[in-house]
């Protein structure tokens, strides 16, 4: 089992999107996979299943005390099981606050479960859940679109990893890959493109998502873009990414055990 | 890039037009200090209580339900096309029938382009996880369940083909024609020996 979380603390990067078409290339290339929603929009369980907030969820996990198997879905996607996520998300940052032992809740709810890989799909925050959710990984994947604003703030990442790394003793996490996403030909992704390869060099993943309207199609017709528009400049992209993915992080057949310290 | 496309992106916009200046002649000379009070302030400085403005209203009702005449020239007023009251414009006049008809809507154009809506999602009365086909139909009925294939997309109705083995092929799988997805499942589910018209 290994586990990726897919974070960036900007929004409207394409985590979600990521998780989704990353989750489905990789059951395509036949992995089982499990996906996690811990954002409070709950956009990856909408894309994977066009459910809108559905209850019990991963909230009821992770707030409250029930046993993440009861929750597991079959997706849309073959091969893709999910861990719904809804609304109530939003105020778990608070809610969690003053557990104890409150970064490893994910990590424990995942324990024995046994999938090639669990996606989790993070809000674009640095809170308790995003850190529940790179406490339960092994390696991050950041979806970063080329624009300027992209690059504000991205360091705040790489900070809170290395924090969770010594706090946690998390030797194995960090981050696999960048992927530039909505990618369009333009002076400004070039030179954002630029400024990424000098900043994360072999990081940065060879596959770039291009823009396109087929991905939002996609969601709204509650699958992957590798189901809808498999074809499609944004589906083969999808499609390279999880090969790249499977390369960089290689899955693993044991069961999950995150707690232990073990890398898998 | 045209002339055209250049005025408009290059500051001639901000500039007053000569229509402007027609209409405000304060525009005639950006620079010249601003005098008086705008229109918009000395609106706002007068006071006009609700009672106030209910007595107004209820007095100019009384006088159009008394005099038929001064009603019809308000009506005619009212429903005198815009500029019409323009200085310098003819007197009102009702408008004609060709002037108050409304064009008709454009036909809807199917594009490809993506169309944003509301979204409510798939019921939660479907259960969670990939809907069973037959047990829709043995609850639902035909048409209960006709209804509830119309609220799924391409990606659920692909998924019940696939969990529940009805396109052995995958050849109707790979088609992004839900009408065609849906129309195959509720023929697969019909029990044997039924038409399927309810």
């Amino acid at each position: 089992m290994t586990a990726i979380c897919i974070a960036n603390n900007k929004g409207g990067v394409g985590k979600t999107t990521t998780a989704v078409n990353l989750a489905a290339g990789l059951a395509r290339l036949n992995y089982k996979v499990l996906v996690v929603d811990i954002d409070g929009q709950a956009n990856a369980t909408y894309a994977l299943t066009g459910r809108v907030h559905p209850a019990p969820s991963i909230y009821d996990v992770l707030v409250g005390n029930r046993k993440l198997e009861s929750i597991l879905w079959q997706t849309n996607e073959e091969n893709v099981w999910l861990a719904p996520g809804d609304g109530r998300l939003q105020n778990a940052d608070v809610e969690l606050a003053a557990r104890p032992g409150r970064e490893w809740r994910l990590a424990r709810a995942l324990s024995g479960l046994e999938y090639h890989y669990i996606i989790i799909d993070t809000p674009p925050s640095l809170g308790v859940l995003t850190q529940n959710a790179l406490a339960a990984a092994n390696k991050v994947v950041v979806p970063i679109s080329l624009t300027e604003f992209s690059l504000i703030g991205i360091d705040k990442l790489d900070a809170i990893i290395e924090d969770l790394r010594d706090q946690l003793d998390l030797d194995d996490l960090e981050i696999a890959g960048v992927v530039a996403t909505f990618y369009e030909d333009t002076t400004t992704a070039r030179e954002t493109w630029g400024i990424l390869e000098k900043k994360y060099e072999e990081r940065l993943l060879e596959t770039r998502i291009p823009k396109n309207l087929d991905l939002e199609k996609a969601h709204r017709e509650h699958e992957s873009v590798l189901s809808f528009a498999p074809n499609s400049s944004s589906g083969l992209a999808y499609m390279e990414l999880a090969r790249e993915v499977k390369r960089r992080v290689p899955a693993h057949s044991r069961p999950y055990n995150r707690r232990s310290g073990q890398a898998y | 890039m045209s002339q055209r496309t250049r005025a408009r992106t290059t500051g001639a916009a901000a500039r007053p037009t000569k229509a402007a200046d027609r209409a405000n002649p304060a525009n005639k000379d950006a620079d010249a200090p601003v005098s008086g009070t705008p229109p918009a302030a000395a609106a706002s400085a007068l006071p006009l209580q609700p009672d106030a403005l209910a007595r107004a209203l209820r007095a100019v009702a009384s006088e159009l339900e008394r005099d038929p005449a001064l009603a019809e020239r308000v009506a005619q007023a009212i429903n005198a096309p815009a500029g019409a009251d323009a200085p310098g414009a003819a007197p009102a006049r009702a408008a004609t029938p060709e002037e108050t008809r409304v064009p008709e809507p454009a036909p809807p154009t199917v594009g490809r382009s993506f169309k944003p809506r509301i979204v409510t999602g798939v019921a939660d009365s479907l259960g969670p996880g990939v809907p069973d086909p037959f047990a829709l139909r043995e609850q639902l009925g035909e048409p209960g369940m006709r209804e509830a294939l119309d609220s799924l997309r391409l990606g659920s109705l692909r998924a019940i083909l696939r969990e529940h083995h009805l396109d052995p092929s995958g050849a109707l799988s790979k088609l992004n024609d839900a009408e065609k997805l849906r129309a195959h499942i509720l023929k697969a589910t019909r029990p044997s020996g039924k038409s399927g018209k309810s």
